[in-house]
């Protein structure tokens, strides 16, 4: 297994060249021409090609990658079409808040998906498990936006409880946090009560009921870490949904991170953040895969020795 | 001041245009809970935009919304008054003797924030810096083509040499990007992030998709504003506006959507600034397409076009049916409702006759924000046997094939550009980019490739005179042929919507939707 997570590390830098490679290409083969969007409609051939010249957009495509690979390893990741901010500041501006809102959710999906998945795979077919399968296809199904623009009438406007949007304070977080929290609870849970269910028919977990164990230590200290390989597979898995639904909860709540960084980004064609924003997410999922992996090996006597 | 049918602000308005109905349920369900909001330090307010600015230097915006954030920090040389008439800003007074050489007398003793002093060469080098071409500002094309030179006279007069006589000068002086700028500002290159000009508030921060903040400029040469601070902020949500301005997060909010308006203006807390707008939709028809290349066809798609129903259905009454290329309140409009009626029935005659009876396919090129506006035209001009293929497109995606060249569009079988223009109060601002063949994209908003010598001419000749008579005469008929002519189907124009909570007043609303706050306060 250390074998394993060292090629995976070794391969990392690799993965990255890649990445950087398509989301390089995959941003430039966009329709759309941000000179355009910058320089507007009444601008004639000629300013837009001024703006082109500004720009770099000019040089051949394969030149400019390489001019960005050149200041990457520099750690200068491009300037900011729009902002004419260097993209490095633009993601240290931003970045906080997003792995603020990211961790806050989370904490929110494992902090109550797992244990409602504990007790909801403890009495299967009761009220409780009822109701539990049912909030989490809600959760599943359920737009964020939709959530969290109902959250914000309730909490904010009707009962006055929490602050609408932006990011004043520490109960600024609360609202995105729980619409960003909401699918992977939901998906979290499921998958926590299925895999609880699978490992409770054991004949071990049914010896220990016999030998009279609470049903704490049951469930906690013997079915729990069995069932525990798909549960982190998933969570490592859902960083990638959560990092896609930063996009839409930040909109919504004027949440100034990463994301609602990405969606201007998009609009106006600002590649050099497009592709800095995009070669963090891939990162931060590679890297949380691997963090699960690791996870997965030390839970997991089996794969230690693998 | 132009918005562009690519209108990046457009798209921000309604990014979610299919979630505000579900949204305005539920405003619907739990609306009139006028509460009073938090409490605040009456000295400042609030104002809350559907998108932020796109730069805090007025030559490099094209964008209505960043016009409005920036207005309080800037000033030009003449304003326009609510009747439209150019009234002295930093210029005392003006004179031209043949409408090419134009000269202005500058204020004395005004300096801008940074305490550079406001004089001709500041007023020269900013007009400079927004035609050189080596600058690229978004804003350089609207004045290129008019502007030839600026020279100082003495220490306190400019002369501006046009290219050919323009009568709406003043206008367009007036307009967010003819701004003056500081000359040190503008030398080190700050601009585009730290806003520097003579208004009666000064920068503070622009914090990046968070809020740009705005203080009263204590040694402002004219009558200081009431309020101290104002802070701007902003959400592509239509909803959160009007969520926003019940919670007191926004004591302002625009532009707001018609079913937002409806509850702000009911809803005790909130009161509603409502007037005509000059944001004018209209459909480009791709004359080099057959079978647009027919003017009967043509003619029959504005017959079959129930504007009056647009008006009523899509913004609940909150706009005008077109009746001209003109927004109503454009001066120098020429209304001409009878050509611009509904009938179906002559739009059925007119395809018959073009020998198209059987029926034909039209696809039109549109962002999500006005789909909803496509698809009701589908309908009608269903009636009349056109069956309207809509391409909703991604608004980056939709500003290249809008502006794309005829033959692409061509093969592509692009009949028909669903886009959206605001000219603010000049009429060659909206028929020139529009209608004439010099600006056929990919130059200009011309998108259908309509191609008229004669409106050219007509155009050309309405710009330079000075008689208003004339002008009227010229305009009227240039219009007259364009309505003939149909290279586009007019739909309508929108109404400027602003949100405020109740106590706020001194709101002003520019010609084109730009919010104008420098003057407001709360009660």
């Amino acid at each position: 297994m250390n074998g394993y997570i060292l090629r995976k590390l070794l391969a990392f830098p690799a993965v990255l060249l890649a990445v950087s490679l398509l989301t390089f290409l995959a941003v430039r083969m966009l329709p759309g021409d941000p000179a355009r969007l910058i320089a507007g409609p009444e601008a004639s051939a000629e300013a837009v090609a001024a703006v082109h010249a500004r720009l770099g957009l000019d040089q051949p495509v394969g030149a400019q990658y390489l001019a960005f690979l050149a200041h990457a390893a520099e750690g200068d990741l491009g300037t900011s079409i729009e902002s004419r901010r260097p993209v490095v500041d633009e993601l240290a501006s931003h970045l906080p808040y997003t792995l603020a809102l990211g961790l806050a959710a989370y904490g929110l999906a494992v902090g109550l998906g797992v244990p409602g998945g504990i007790l909801a795979a403890a009495a299967p077919g009761k009220p409780w498990d009822r109701a539990f399968s049912a909030a989490t296809i809600l959760a599943l199904s359920l737009p964020s936006f939709w959530v969290g623009l109902m959250a914000m009438e309730l909490f904010a406007v009707r009962l006055r409880w929490l602050p609408l949007m932006g990011a004043g304070s520490a109960s600024h977080i609360v609202l995105p946090a729980l619409a960003l929290s909401l699918a992977p609870m939901g998906l979290i849970g499921r998958m926590t009560r299925a895999a609880m269910i699978e490992i409770l028919r054991q004949n071990y977990i049914r010896t220990a009921r016999a030998k009279g164990l609470e049903p704490f230590a049951i469930y906690v200290r013997h079915a729990l870490p069995a069932a525990s390989t798909p549960i982190v597979t998933i969570v490592g898995l859902n960083l990638g949904a959560v990092i896609a639904g930063t996009v839409v909860t930040e909109s919504v709540f004027s949440w100034p991170g990463v994301g609602r960084l990405l969606v201007d980004a998009v609009k106006y064609r600002d590649y050099p953040v497009i592709q800095a924003v995009t070669l963090v997410a891939v990162v931060s999922v590679v890297l949380a895969n691997l963090a699960a992996e690791m996870a997965i090996a030390f839970l997991d006597p089996r794969m230690r020795r693998g | 001041m132009a918005i562009p049918p690519s209108l990046p602000d457009r798209r921000a308005v309604c990014l979610a245009i299919a979630r505000s109905a579900l949204a305005a349920g539920v405003a619907g369900t739990l609306a009139g809970c006028g509460r009073g909001g938090v409490r605040r330090d009456a000295g400042a307010l609030t104002i809350m935009q559907t998108e932020g600015p796109r730069a805090m230097d007025p030559a490099n915006h094209t964008a209505t919304l960043t016009g409005a954030i920036l207005d309080p920090m800037y000033e030009g040389l003449v304003r326009l008054d609510a009747a439209g008439a150019a009234v002295p800003l930093l210029a005392t007074s003006w004179q031209t003797p043949d409408g090419l050489t134009w000269t202005f007398r500058l204020r004395d003793g005004v300096r801008f924030h940074d305490g550079a002093p406001m004089d001709a060469a500041a007023v020269a080098q900013s007009f400079q810096r927004l035609i050189d071409p080596r600058s690229a500002l978004a804003a350089a094309g609207k004045f290129k083509p008019i502007i030839g030179s600026v020279e100082t006279v003495g220490a306190s007069a400019v002369q501006f040499r046009l290219r050919k006589p323009y009568a709406d000068l003043l206008t367009l002086l007036s307009a967010s990007q003819a701004s003056i700028v500081s000359p040190r500002a503008a030398a080190a290159g700050t601009l585009q992030r730290v806003a520097c000009g003579t208004g009666p508030y000064a920068f503070v921060a622009w914090a990046s998709d968070e809020y740009v903040a705005q203080r009263r400029s204590p040694g402002y040469w004219g009558r200081a504003a009431r309020t101290e601070t104002l802070r701007w902020t902003w959400s592509s949500e239509p909803s959160v506006l009007y969520m926003a301005l019940r919670t007191g997060d926004a004591d302002i909010a625009t532009p707001l959507s018609p079913v937002f308006s409806r509850l702000a203006a009911a809803n005790p807390a909130l009161s509603l600034v409502h007037s005509p707008g000059t944001a004018f939709f209209w459909i480009a028809l791709n004359t080099r397409l057959p079978p647009l290349d027919d003017v009967r066809v043509r003619q029959a798609l504005n017959f079959a076009t129930d504007r009056a129903a647009l008006v009523a259905g899509l913004l609940g009454g909150f706009g005008q049916p077109a009746t001209a290329p003109l927004a109503d309140r454009t001066p120098f409009a020429h209304p001409d409702p009878t050509r611009l009626r509904f009938d179906p029935g002559q739009a059925r005659r007119l395809l018959s006759a073009a020998g198209h009876g059987a029926g034909l396919g039209v696809a039109v090129a549109t962002q999500a924000a006005d789909e909803p506006l496509a698809e009701a035209l589908q309908a009608m001009w269903a009636e009349v046997g056109v069956a309207l293929e809509i391409r909703r497109l991604e608004g980056g995606v939709y500003a290249s094939e809008a502006f794309a060249a005829p033959r692409v569009k061509v093969a592509e079988g692009l009949g028909g550009v669903l886009a959206s223009w605001s000219s603010g109060v000049a009429p060659d601002l909206q028929l020139r980019p529009l209608f004439d063949s010099a600006s056929m994209a990919p130059a200009g908003a011309n998108l259908g490739f309509y191609d008229d010598p004669a409106v050219d001419a007509l155009i050309d000749a309405a710009v330079g005179s000075r008689d208003p008579a004339e002008r009227r005469r010229l305009y009227a008929a240039v219009q007259a042929r364009i309505v003939a002519a149909a290279p586009a189907v007019l739909l309508y124009t929108r109404d400027d919507l602003v949100g405020a909570r109740r106590g706020v007043s001194g709101l002003g609303v520019r010609p084109g939707g730009e919010l104008v706050v420098s003057g407001a306060f709360k009660a």
